[in-house]
């Protein structure tokens, strides 16, 4: 009852105004292409997600939106056991209460005005951007990646507690964001279907060695490890443009590599980087035209340097300015269709052999999606390829909306190329799902 | 007996009134009357609700509703969209800046919640059916408008429907690429000129085949400019049935420009 008082001092206007309770169940089975031992059978995953999102608008303007899901999977194949889930926050942690089944808050926030001044506080996403399927600018959230890129980019993405507040200044929008959440990526731990096996990315273990892990205290400090950033954006004479600044740890953690001939040795820290960026968008006539690039003061790839001397190692993380970027074209001169190209560069500006990663990266997207019968049924197929490695990873999905609230959906995923590439390496997991949609 | 007095004398009025109207009628030409049209007022803002209900033919429908901001800036009209029901689609925007140079592309943006971005997309072919309804996107940008440049028109003489008599004006394309953008080889409009608004509208494919009837109802004058609230089109090649049904249309509570942003998209209806 004092908290409700207190409360009520504190915001005096904030009277209910309207709640409304809206959510949806969603179920999908994967089955694998190919057979493989790793499992029992074929099914790769039976996943049902319940989500529940709750909206509770205030007479003054401001609104309160949390979204809470319930997650069962039955095979237990994604994500066996109870992972530990260190790299996420202490507060950003979903309930597993059991192997199979999570609870988690997605989002809790609070938003509103106050003058022209928008803002929105509490656990959300915040996303930069325009590209598909790679992320340049995207990134302010971090990722689960229990099933790599196979699901849809909103499953993956973690939302954060943040202070998202956006200031109107001429004709220009000004974001300031505050990032107090210490969660970065989640990866698969090992036994995972979708753990990390290539060389690019981890570390490969000898088994025949001992092994000595070093990991470094995970940032904890609320204030003092909290990322901040700030993104300006325009409409200028027909083109969106926008420029990005956030200061962060990365959201993969360093690691590095490396043997001393009887002993192998793996450092993990995570480390803080500058990114400043720039994006651009506009139409012409049935093409759209978007960009976007990006520059990383300190990245740090995965490096494995081999078998050294200790005592010749002056950096336990070699580090590298970064530059990365993509353009797209999307084409809408068909009807009902969209074609959609897209080109990914990074490139390392230092140089260090023992970076597993080479020094200048290039994928390829194409997109094609295909509206039929006024929308009941969407085709769309997508094509990631690395021209690094020649592996890549398609995607081809039906949807078909049997209601304006119920849609069944069926999907291929595939991924090919060299066992150790960073697309290639799950080439066993390519899958057909069937799924069903229903929102209440 | 002083109330059925009053009855006549006002049948009476309007029935001069009626005949004047049509006499001034009689020396207009189709493209005056289509001028009338294009200069109805349709207010310099409005905010209205939305259901639209698709029906396939097997009779399966779905309905979705939304809410739609219009408001000129100058000769640049802009229009936001935001769906509000059902969940799965909840959030879905759509923002146009249609210019009055009609050289000039519109810009548009979509923001899909699924994404969490907004994304610039080109201004769709105009023959090109609106999310999913029988309405192209010319049509549903023109509102019950027509682009003079696109059309020849010529009248077609009187109809009478649900009792009221309405002037047929026939519009054919000005050239084969007009007709293929459009989608059309001819129209039949049904005008009604006691508000400038055609009641119905026939339409026929690139080949001469009927394509779709659009039937305007329930127009009313809110705010002191007649109003369509109820719009209902049947695509005779598909079987395919749209209909709009417009509510708490308001011309009068003044939109904030800030609606009409990327921003807007972003954060939503609120």
């Amino acid at each position: 009852m004092r908290k409700i008082v207190i409360a009520g001092l504190l915001i005096p206007s904030l009277a209910l105004a309207d709640t409304e309770i809206r959510g949806a169940f969603d179920t999908q089975a994967s089955y694998l292409l190919d057979d493989t031992d790793r499992y029992a059978g074929r099914v790769q995953s039976i996943d049902t997600v319940l989500s529940l999102e709750l909206e509770t608008s205030f007479s003054n303007g401001a609104r309160l939106y949390s979204e809470t899901i319930v997650r069962h999977e039955s095979k237990d194949q994604l994500e066996p056991g109870k992972p530990s889930l260190s790299s996420r926050g202490k507060f950003n942690k979903p309930w597993q209460f059991s192997d199979e089944s999570e609870l988690e808050l997605r989002e809790l926030y609070i938003d509103g005005y106050s003058a022209d001044i928008f803002f929105r506080l509490g656990k959300q996403q915040i996303v930069w951007g325009q590209s598909d399927g790679l992320q340049v600018l995207d990134v302010v959230n971090p990722m689960r990646y229990r099933e790599f890129i196979s699901d849809e980019i909103e499953d993956r993405r973690i939302p954060l507690w943040a202070a998202n507040i956006e200031v109107p200044v001429g004709n220009w929008m000004l974001q300031m964001v505050w990032l107090p959440d210490q969660t970065y990526h989640v990866y698969p731990e090992s036994g995972a279907a979708f753990s990390i096996s290539s060389s690019k990315l981890s570390p490969s273990i000898d088994y025949t060695q001992p092994l000595e892990l070093r990991v470094a205290e995970k940032p904890k400090h609320i204030v003092k490890d909290s990322d901040y950033g700030f993104r300006v954006t325009g409409f200028v004479g027909g083109w969106d443009v926008g420029l990005s600044y956030l200061y962060q740890y990365a959201n993969n953690s360093a690691i590095s590599q490396y043997s001393d001939g009887t002993t192998q040795f793996i450092d993990m820290a995570y480390k803080r980087t500058h990114l400043l960026g720039g994006s651009f968008a506009k139409a012409f006539s049935s093409f759209t035209l978007r960009g976007e690039t990006a520059y990383i003061s300190d990245s740090i790839p995965f490096s494995d340097r081999g078998v050294v001397a200790p005592n010749t190692i002056q950096k336990r993380f070699p580090k590298t300015r970064e530059v990365k970027g993509v353009v797209g074209i999307d084409y809408n001169g068909f009807s009902d269709t969209l074609l959609s190209a897209q080109w990914f560069l990074s490139t390392l500006l230092d140089d260090d052999p023992a970076f597993a990663r080479d020094k200048k990266e290039q994928q390829v997207t194409f997109l094609i999606r295909r509206d039929f019968m006024n929308q009941v049924l969407t085709i769309d197929g997508l094509a990631v390829h690395s021209l690094n490695d020649d592996d890549g990873y398609w995607h081809l999905a039906a949807n078909y909306r049997y209601r304006a609230n119920i849609t069944f959906r069926a999907a291929f995923d595939g991924y090919y190329g060299s066992a150790d590439a960073v697309f290639g390496q799950f080439q066993d997991e390519s899958r057909f799902s069937l799924g069903l949609e229903y929102a209440f | 007996m002083i109330q059925f007095g009053r009855v006549k004398m006002l049948s009476l009025l309007l029935g001069i009134l009626s005949t004047t109207a049509m006499a001034q009628e009689g020396e207009m030409t189709a493209l005056d009357i289509v001028d009338k049209i294009n200069g109805r007022d349709d207010g310099a803002f409005v905010t209205r609700s939305l259901t639209i209900e698709l029906t396939d033919r097997r009779g399966i429908s779905r309905v979705e509703k939304t809410v739609g901001y219009r408001k000129y800036f100058d000769d640049e009209k802009r229009t936001v969209l935001f769906y509000t029901d059902p969940s799965n689609v909840r959030g879905t925007g759509f923002l146009t800046f249609d210019y009055s140079d009609a050289e000039q592309d519109d810009d548009q943006w979509l923001y899909l919640p699924a994404l969490r971005k907004v994304r610039r997309i080109s201004s769709s072919n105009r023959g090109d059916y609106f999310l999913g309804t029988d309405l192209t996107y010319e049509e549903i940008k023109k509102e019950n408008k027509l682009e003079t440049q696109d059309y020849v028109f010529s009248l077609k003489g009187e109809a009478e429907i649900d009792g009221r008599s309405l002037v047929k004006i026939e519009a054919t394309p000005v050239d084969s690429d007009t007709a293929d953008e459009l989608g059309y080889s001819k129209v039949l409009l049904h005008v009604d000129t006691e508000v400038w608004m055609s009641r119905r509208s026939e339409f026929w494919d690139l080949n001469g085949n009927a394509l779709k009837t659009v039937e305007n109802s329930q127009i009313e004058m809110i705010d002191g400019i007649w109003t369509t609230l109820k719009v209902d089109v049947e695509n005779h090649k598909t079987s395919h049935k749209t209909s709009l049904t417009f509510s708490d249309v308001d011309y009068k509570t003044p939109i904030d420009d800030d609606l009409f942003s990327q921003s807007s998209l972003r954060r939503g209806l609120r």
